[in-house]
């Protein structure tokens, strides 16, 4: 391939890279992240969703979380995908898809997962979904699994007693 | 497949956002670039060296999810899956060092792997040799199948396993051979599922010849098969396959069951053998274990039922109607998973990994009567960084755990 033209080819996809606008990327979820999610909603209840591209059952979550967010604004919601690093835009493209983009968004960015895993929950085998219900004192409940919009309203009533 | 547009694995989802795209493609033309500027090629892949257990003789530092198997003269085979390649080497020293890797796929795949979708070999009598691995095909994922009938010096091109591959994804493929050579293979297939509210994919497998003539032929066993967890073959007395599987029965529970192909065309049976009553609509991602030996069977399992929590091994005496007790494994407050097991007569073996936030141990477990009783466990390995699952290989004369880690690479560790 001649320099020139491989140079050119170079300078015009960098440019066009450089002009796509950016869209909001969920953030790196590292080892201390949990500890900061907890610190930045203190005295705050929310809940934090734990999901995956690969899991066909979250994905059947999506379009009720979706709505949940809509229909109770006042409910914090924090999403975390336990996908790699390079999974992040097919994350944000089924988030944008569920009307979902908009809200605090994490993916896994660590290769020792399971210490990931194990920094959230030492108790949870890794199963997904996996849904998290925080108090204002931050007590919490782990639960797996697709929830129906009766347990969501349960802990929901649990949470902002 | 269904065009299901919020599905993970259809290609619409699949494909890149504009912005990846762009960025993908960059990262091509640059690698392009470099290429042409340095004359380095694909024929890379012709210079590859022996080494020792720790990948760094692998083009991109190999893999995590490596399988490995004893051939009948043995030596130890592994197939090694990296993201755009699979290599099969050996050991004639029991993984001290390994044979320079040879290439399956010459053209670059996307491969797709993970803990529960795994790569297989297994190496027949003869001495052939036979892999199976998933990756992008025409569908986001499709399993491959080639062989070697020379030792190992070459592989055929690899094809698709399924006859569907086209319309519907396969993954998870469980490559096995019979007492008497004949290889199996069993997948996960999408192909029945005109509904994704409806549960489960289905199990498909198909018999390989070993002949020259790669035209395989799917037949289905079963439905109802939970999404995420792959499936364990073993072989009974009449060398039929015997599968155990995580299956979602009414009520969305999500236990376990035994499926026996019948000869004489007889419709496959169906068993339900584990009543944990795990009720979840999840993917646990964390398959079974069987093995069979002095007609008994032996399984492995994990569950998070409401009857019981954790990893458990029971033996049945009538081929599966009935199962012992759940005996409970390892500590509970260390996660223990992953579980393996393997029958050599009475010595029944189990391995599984425990985690405590800081290192994973690797455990075996040994009964000499036939799983009635057992030794104490042992923990025989340790590792602080990202590790595979555990595997017991046997080359007839002692007893293994394949295990691979991220830091300590490919270990065969000897149980006794």
């Amino acid at each position: 391939m001649p320099l020139k033209k491989l140079a050119s080819g170079l300078l015009f996809l960098l440019l066009a890279f450089l002009n796509t606008p950016v869209q909001a990327e969920p953030s790196a979820f590292t080892s201390g992240s949990y500890q900061q999610i907890l610190a930045s909603n203190a005295n705050q209840p929310f809940m934090l969703v734990i999901w995956s591209v690969n899991c066909s059952s979250c994905l059947k979550d999506m379009a009720l979380l979706s709505s949940i967010h809509h229909s109770r604004p006042e409910i914090k919601m924090i999403m975390l995908a336990a996908d790699e690093l390079s999974a992040a835009d097919q994350v944000q493209q089924i988030l944008e898809k569920n009307q979902l983009s908009e809200i605090e968004s994490w993916v896994y960015a660590e290769e020792n997962t399971q210490k990931l895993q194990f920094s959230i929950d030492p108790k949870w085998y890794g199963e997904l979904p996996r849904t998290y219900f925080f108090d204002k004192a931050h007590q919490r409940t782990g639960v797996s699994g697709v929830l129906s919009k009766e347990d969501y309203d349960a802990m929901f009533a649990k949470i902002l007693k | 497949m269904i065009d299901l547009p919020n599905f993970p694995i259809t290609k619409s989802v699949s494909r890149a956002s504009e912005k990846g795209f762009v960025r993908r493609l960059l990262g091509h033309i640059l690698l392009l670039g470099v290429f042409a500027l340095s004359g380095c090629s694909q024929l890379n892949h012709d210079h590859l060296k022996a080494g020792t257990a720790d990948y760094s003789h692998y083009p991109a530092g190999g893999g995590l999810f490596v399988t490995a198997t004893f051939g009948p003269d043995g030596r130890l085979w592994r197939i090694v899956p990296e993201k755009h390649h699979v290599y099969v080497d050996y050991s004639t020293n029991l993984g001290k060092t390994f044979s320079a890797p040879v290439l399956i796929n010459t053209e670059n795949q996307h491969i797709k792997v993970s803990g529960e979708n795994r790569p297989g070999i297994a190496v027949d009598r003869s001495g052939r040799i036979y892999v199976t691995y998933a990756a992008e095909g025409a569908q986001p994922v499709t399993v491959y199948f080639s062989m070697s009938a020379d030792n190992g010096h070459s592989f055929s091109a690899p094809l698709p396993l399924s006859d569907k591959a086209s319309e519907a994804n396969s993954f998870q493929a469980r490559l096995a051979l019979n007492p008497a050579g004949q290889a199996y293979v069993f997948w996960h297939d999408e192909r029945n599922r005109t509904d994704w509210k409806q549960p489960g994919n289905s199990i498909y497998y198909t018999t390989i010849s070993g002949q020259s003539s790669l035209n395989f032929v799917a037949q289905k066993l079963s439905d109802t098969l939970c999404d995420c967890c792959r499936i364990a073959a073993a072989f009974d007395n009449a060398a039929q396959p015997v599968l155990l599987a995580r299956f979602i029965y009414p009520g969305g529970i999500r236990d376990h069951g035994l499926i026996k192909t019948q000869t004489e065309g007889k419709k496959p049976m169906e068993l339900r053998v584990t009543f944990d009553q795990w009720a979840i609509e999840a993917c646990p991602d964390h398959g079974p274990a069987i093995a069979f030996s002095d007609d008994k069977y032996h399984i492995a399992w994990f569950t998070q039922g409401s009857v019981r929590q954790g990893l458990f091994y029971a033996y049945s005496t009538d081929q599966g109607q009935h199962f012992s007790n759940p005996l409970a494994l390892g500590n509970p407050g260390k996660l223990p998973s992953h579980p393996d097991v393997m029958a050599k007569g009475k010595r029944i073996f189990l391995t599984w990994t425990e985690f405590d936030g800081t290192k994973t141990q690797l455990w075996v477990m040994q009964s000499n009567d036939g799983g009635q009783t057992w030794q104490p466990a042992k923990s025989i390995a340790e590792s602080t960084a990202e590790v595979d699952f555990p595997f017991l290989l046997s080359n007839n004369k002692d007893v293994f755990v394949s295990w691979n880690s991220k830091n300590e690479g490919y270990r065969l560790i000897p149980v006794n």
